[in-house]
């Protein structure tokens, strides 16, 4: 499967296997700009998988009172650019919840899907990666997958935690990443970062698109360099993974992040001050 | 004035003016509208013909580009609409403000743009009207706001233009465009508000080409009535296929705002032959049948045509001509376009602040550096 496939089977597991989750957001009902809510709508009516007007601090909203009164909402926002409308709702409401209410209410059955990331084209509004903006919030955990067999799961355990998460695709892999993935569910869990090459010299980390990247770098390091790299995965941008990067730096001694993101506050700023 | 290449004919042979029966526009909150009969002269008839015709023209001229990869990105194409960007544009003065979403081509042109630089900043070059940095949804030029991508953000920016324009105190409006899709974004409604309480000389405009995206009005919309949304703010439903009906429109509202009345709404009826991009071939959600009925009886171009013909205007003769001039306009445009070279890479981080002396910027590593000029 490619990614946007392996998204279309963990949301048809999850509305399997949860009566009462829905899924909404512009255009989703035909598929999706990226055909990833294809043939959804079909198999599980119109009352499960529907579209909503242009309205991204609406659909969050709406998601957050879904979530709210106990039904799972999986809500679009048709790409990561346009999420600011959204962003009072998120940060203000959505991660809150449960704090401000003392327990007795939360949204822990909200999951937020978002294209994300530079695809070549995309110029200003189809490139952002805002997962920074939002990692300076506590109550929302927020999850970016490097391929279609890690998004799968990784989506699947979102929709299943019990806090909002934010769950963002490179859209650059939906067509360009295939792998083997299975088609029952399977989780993979949060907060935790994967080492997907070990090595001695440097750490190497990343997440999204990137990963690859830095794969090919630390092959290209090896070969020429005859320098050993290790490469992790982040996986969950919050709450993320310090022991294992930590432990990595540790043994090698030298840490460089790489993301698309501007440098500026970008989220490597948070991992390198906690590293030192 | 139009530049109409005519040898050798006889002027006395057309009539220098004709009127002509206008569809009445729905009213919301107005006792009554605008004019349901205009006169157009022989000289405005060629005016909007030759402006529409190369919005038209440029438009094709960009699907092909794009179609041979020398365009890219995302382009959002304006044909069919003609004859709502030049009916507002004739009926305001250059001192007037407009600010549009994506769809921004035809408004560029019509607010003075020339096709040439149009063209390049599509193709990223830097005689481009932006410099080749703002590309096909970022075009500005005096008094034009552009060109805006996120939707429904170029609303309250409007408003705000307007109350600038009530503060300086020059008789100026400002023409806020919004579509179908748009009109249900939250903070349109919030500008509503701001301006009717502040009686902003605001006219919001929503061109409903009846799909927001690949959405089509009913399946969006509580209510398709977009020139009632604005609720407290009066409001007209125009026939936006009709030049001359936008042009009587826009007079009848400009009034509106320039009596300080406050703002009011107007919602063009129109309809984009060319899918919401050119990554959309525009037929998923609607039929080849119903583009092809718009194309053949409410076609702008062909409306205006015929009615100049009809009463003795013009002749298809001097339209033709008009057709093959702006055609070669189009081709020198589009081979400027593809000739002219890139902007320079020093020139990637300037402008991103106002600031005297020059500072340097990161770039996707450590160890490059932009300078950043302004």
């Amino acid at each position: 499967m490619n990614l946007f496939q392996s998204i279309t089977s963990a949301l048809d597991n999850a509305l399997a296997k949860d009566p009462t989750a829905v899924i909404f957001g512009e255009d989703v009902a035909f598929g999706g700009v990226f055909r990833c809510t294809v043939g959804l709508r079909d198999k599980y009516g119109k009352d499960r998988v529907f579209n909503t007007p242009l309205c991204e601090q609406g659909i969050v909203g709406f998601g957050i009172g879904v979530a709210v009164a106990g039904a799972t909402a999986i809500a679009e926002i048709q790409f990561a650019d346009y999420i600011f409308p959204a962003f009072d709702q998120i940060v203000n409401e959505a991660a809150k919840y449960r704090y401000r209410s003392g327990d007795l209410f939360n949204c822990g059955n909200l999951t937020i899907r978002a294209p994300w990331g530079c695809v070549g084209h995309g110029a200003l509004y189809h490139s952002q990666s805002p997962e920074a903006f939002f990692a300076h919030c506590p109550g929302i955990k927020i999850v970016i997958p490097r391929s279609p067999l890690q998004a799968k799961g990784l989506l699947l355990s979102c929709i299943e935690d019990k806090n909002p998460c934010i769950f963002f695709e490179p859209k650059i892999l939906y067509r360009a990443a295939v792998e083997q993935v299975p088609v029952e569910p399977y989780n993979i869990p949060l907060s935790q970062a994967e080492v997907l090459q070990t090595g001695s010299d440097v750490t190497l980390v990343a997440w999204g698109t990137q990963v690859h990247v830095i794969k090919e770098v630390a092959a290209m390091a090896q070969e020429k360099l005859g320098v050993s790299c290790e490469v992790i995965d982040l996986r969950t941008i919050l709450p993320w993974d310090s022991e294992t990067i930590c432990k990595s730096v540790v043994k090698t001694g030298r840490l460089l992040i790489s993301h698309e993101a501007p440098l500026t506050g970008g989220f490597a700023s948070e991992i390198s001050s906690t590293v030192q | 004035a139009s530049r109409v290449m005519v040898a050798s004919r006889n002027y006395a042979d057309f009539a220098s003016e004709a009127t002509f029966e206008l569809k009445k526009c729905d009213l919301h909150r107005l006792e009554e509208g605008p004019s349901t009969t205009a006169v157009m002269t022989r000289e405005e008839g060629l005016h909007y013909y030759k402006t529409m015709q190369t919005i038209r023209r440029m438009e094709l001229k960009s699907d092909q580009l794009y179609k041979q990869k020398i365009i890219r990105g995302f382009c959002h194409l304006y044909d069919g609409q003609e004859a709502c960007c030049v009916g507002l544009e004739v009926a305001i003065k250059p001192t007037d403000h407009v600010i549009t979403a994506y769809r921004a081509h035809g408004f560029t042109y019509a607010r003075g743009v020339p096709v040439r630089e149009i063209l390049a900043e599509l193709t990223g070059r830097k005689g481009g009207c932006a410099k080749g940095k703002g590309g096909s949804m970022h075009m500005y030029t005096k008094n034009f706001y552009g060109g805006n991508g996120i939707v429904g953000a170029q609303v309250p920016l409007g408003a705000g233009i307007a109350l600038a324009c009530k503060y300086f105190g020059k008789n100026e409006i400002c023409l806020t465009l919004y579509g179908d899709g748009a009109a249900n974004q939250g903070q349109i409604f919030e500008t509503y508000n701001m301006a009717a309480l502040w009686k902003l000389p605001c006219i919001f405009i929503c061109e409903n080409n009846r799909y927001g995206m690949g959405t089509s009005v009913e399946r969006a919309a509580a209510s398709t009535d977009y020139y009632k949304r604005g609720d407290f703010i009066p409001g007209l439903r125009v026939d936006g296929m009709d030049v001359l009906c936008v042009r009587e429109a826009t007079k009848f509202a400009a009034e509106h705002c320039r009596a300080g009345k406050g703002p009011i709404l107007m919602e063009l009826q129109t309809y984009r032959y060319h899918g919401h991009s050119m990554s959309d071939p525009g037929i998923s959600y609607r039929t080849r049948e119903e583009i092809q009925e718009v194309r053949s009886k409410s076609d702008p171009i062909t409306l205006l045509k015929d009615r100049m013909v009809n009463n003795n205007l013009a002749s298809i003769e001097e339209l033709k001509e008009i057709d093959v001039a702006v055609r070669k306009e189009i081709e020198e445009a589009a081979q400027f376009a593809t000739t002219d070279p890139e902007p320079p890479l020093e020139e990637l981080g300037n402008h991103i602040y106002f600031n005297e002396p020059p500072f340097e910027v990161r770039g996707p590593n450590q160890w490059i550096r932009y300078k950043s000029v302004s």
